[in-house]
């Protein structure tokens, strides 16, 4: 993974973010303001205006981490500045991240999150999304293959929790009605997974 | 639902434009013109008291931004916290150089910035502390109450951090003061209806016409019972048992209370209100000093009240008595 490739994955999530926007201030509007969505797309519009520096994929993801920060204050866009700017500074110096690598830095992301959010494990967040494709490419060597294993682990994290109550922040108040529904952070990461592998497969 | 605005992207800038032009010393200042502050600055040698959080709550939080007060506050867009680079600006220009109070209300958004902003400033050598506004029983048991939200009770933490920087306290007091504020406050809301988000195509919440909500949060979160309307003084009995249950174990004998409007809830109603639940604590023995009743922390044009709380000592009590002033809330000796 280098520069270059974060920019293509974010420009084809920019692609897919009028549905995505659409889908899931639905989806939020269930627990609540029904406005992740649109807080989601000014975060991509802010990513893709970053400025990165395509000899340093640390520097670039510092770079998209401040673009996150600057364009939100929730909940969601710190957690997604907390996770980019945790894997820019493990890999800052380095041109490119190699597929072996990705659970790693992953795992780095979960733990920034978790220590900032204070979610724990089990919450029904976007944390169990990042951990589970943690887990799921510890054993790849091609991007193709990581690619794919990352998205059925989003897809399958969202079915695997459907039926549990979301334990924190603000939809925990919902208590066990949010057990039909989906949380609006997972289910934002298997669809801007399904937006890369979309566009990936046209390619 | 019908707004008078003119683009919804713009609610939250024109609005503030509005009240800084209305009250001017107030400012706004910051890269996108997202942070409050007060015109003269921060008195050099006192605690700085930074706060911030989502717009669409006016007065809360920037509207509290006067001597006494808050000398700055970082402003998000509506029911979002303030993105981290206004947090950081806020903190900065609250820095008068004897260390910095973030006081917030404990919302995920605003912890996690601010804590970002703690690490930064303290990276630099700055002093900072932090205290979160918990004060709203119905959104966690009293077992959880770390994890309960603040509403309308975080104005008597901004007055009592707020006088006990300006009588000349140093960080750990300033911070005591409002964790003492905390500690003793308790708020407890009713929804009777709805408020949008500009730009939303529906309500944040759907409330039947005849239908109320004991225990609603300031965006609408779920609360303790939803049922047919009820009589003002039936609610105002069953809001102040609920808070007279939850009172802290050394409470004396004296409360401030706020009885608050969500925005679209009439003064006439909230005396309604007041009426009955001042009575009713001064039934139980309890002296109502310095009540408050009028819109002081709001969700745009949701129907309905809250009533907060706050149990007195000597401390608070002297601290809520000293000189304040800002658009919204003036208070002379």
């Amino acid at each position: 993974m280098k520069p270059a490739s974060l920019k293509t994955a974010i420009q084809d999530v920019a692609k897919a973010m009028p549905v995505i926007e659409r889908d899931l201030n639905a989806a939020d509007a269930k627990l609540g303001d029904g406005d992740t969505g649109g807080m989601l797309a000014r975060v991509v519009l802010g990513l893709q205006a970053a400025e990165l520096d395509e000899a340093d994929l640390g520097a670039s993801l510092i770079a998209l981490s401040r673009a996150a920060n600057e364009a939100t204050g929730s909940s969601l866009g710190n957690l997604m500045a907390t996770a980019l700017g945790a894997i820019g500074r493990k890999v800052r110096g380095q041109a490119e991240l190699r597929p072996d690598q990705l659970s790693e830095v992953l795992g780095i992301a979960r733990d920034a999150m978790l220590e900032r959010g204070g979610a724990d494990l089990g919450d029904k967040t976007v944390i169990d999304s990042i951990d589970a494709i943690a887990r799921a490419v510890s054993d790849g060597n091609v991007w193709a293959a990581i690619r794919s294993a990352a998205h059925n682990a989003a897809a399958d994290t969202l079915m695997a929790f459907r039926g549990k109550p979301i334990r924190t922040g603000r939809a925990r108040m919902f208590g066990d009605a949010t057990r039909d529904l989906d949380d609006p952070g997972m289910l934002a990461v298997s669809m801007l997974l399904d937006a890369i592998i979309h566009e990936e497969s046209k390619v | 639902m019908k707004k008078l605005i003119n683009y919804p992207a713009n609610y939250v800038d024109e609005s503030l434009e509005g009240l800084t032009r209305a009250h001017p010393d107030l400012v706004l200042d910051g890269k996108d013109r997202r942070v409050v502050r007060r015109k003269d600055g921060t008195r050099k040698g006192k605690v700085g008291i930074v706060s911030g959080g989502g717009s669409g709550h006016l007065p809360l939080f920037c509207g509290y931004v006067g001597q006494g007060l808050i000398d700055t506050c970082a402003v998000g867009n509506v029911f979002e916290g303030p993105a981290l680079h206004a947090c950081l600006e806020a903190a900065r220009m609250a820095d008068g150089g004897a260390g910095i109070l973030q006081l917030i209300g404990n919302y995920g958004g605003e912890r996690m910035n601010f804590a970002s902003v703690r690490e930064t400033l303290q990276d630099e050598g700055a002093e900072v502390e932090t205290v979160l506004g918990t004060d709203d029983i119905a959104s966690a048991s009293a077992e959880e109450s770390r994890k309960r939200r603040g509403v309308a009770g975080l104005i008597f933490a901004y007055k009592a951090a707020g006088a006990r920087a300006e009588e000349g306290g140093n960080l750990s007091d300033v911070r005591d003061a409002a964790a003492k504020a905390v500690a003793r406050t308790r708020t407890i809301g009713v929804g009777l209806g709805a408020c949008q988000i500009p730009g939303a195509d529906r309500p944040s919440f759907v409330l039947a016409d005849d239908e109320i909500e004991m225990g609603m949060g300031i965006h609408g979160e779920p609360g303790i019972w939803r049922d047919k309307l009820k009589p003002a003084d039936v609610i105002a009995a069953e809001m102040i048992e609920r808070l007279l249950a939850e009172r802290p174990a050394d409470a004396g004998d004296k409360v401030a209370m706020l009885v608050n409007s969500l925005g679209a809830t009439p003064l006439d109603e909230l005396f309604i209100l007041h009426r009955r639940a001042a009575s009713l604590l001064e039934q139980q023995g309890f002296q109502v000093i310095r009540p408050l009743v009028g819109p002081y922390v709001t969700s745009m044009e949701m129907a309905g009240a809250s009533i907060t709380l706050s149990f007195l000592d000597d401390e608070l009590e002297q601290l809520y008595a000293a000189p304040a002033h800002c658009p919204f809330w003036s208070v002379q000796r």
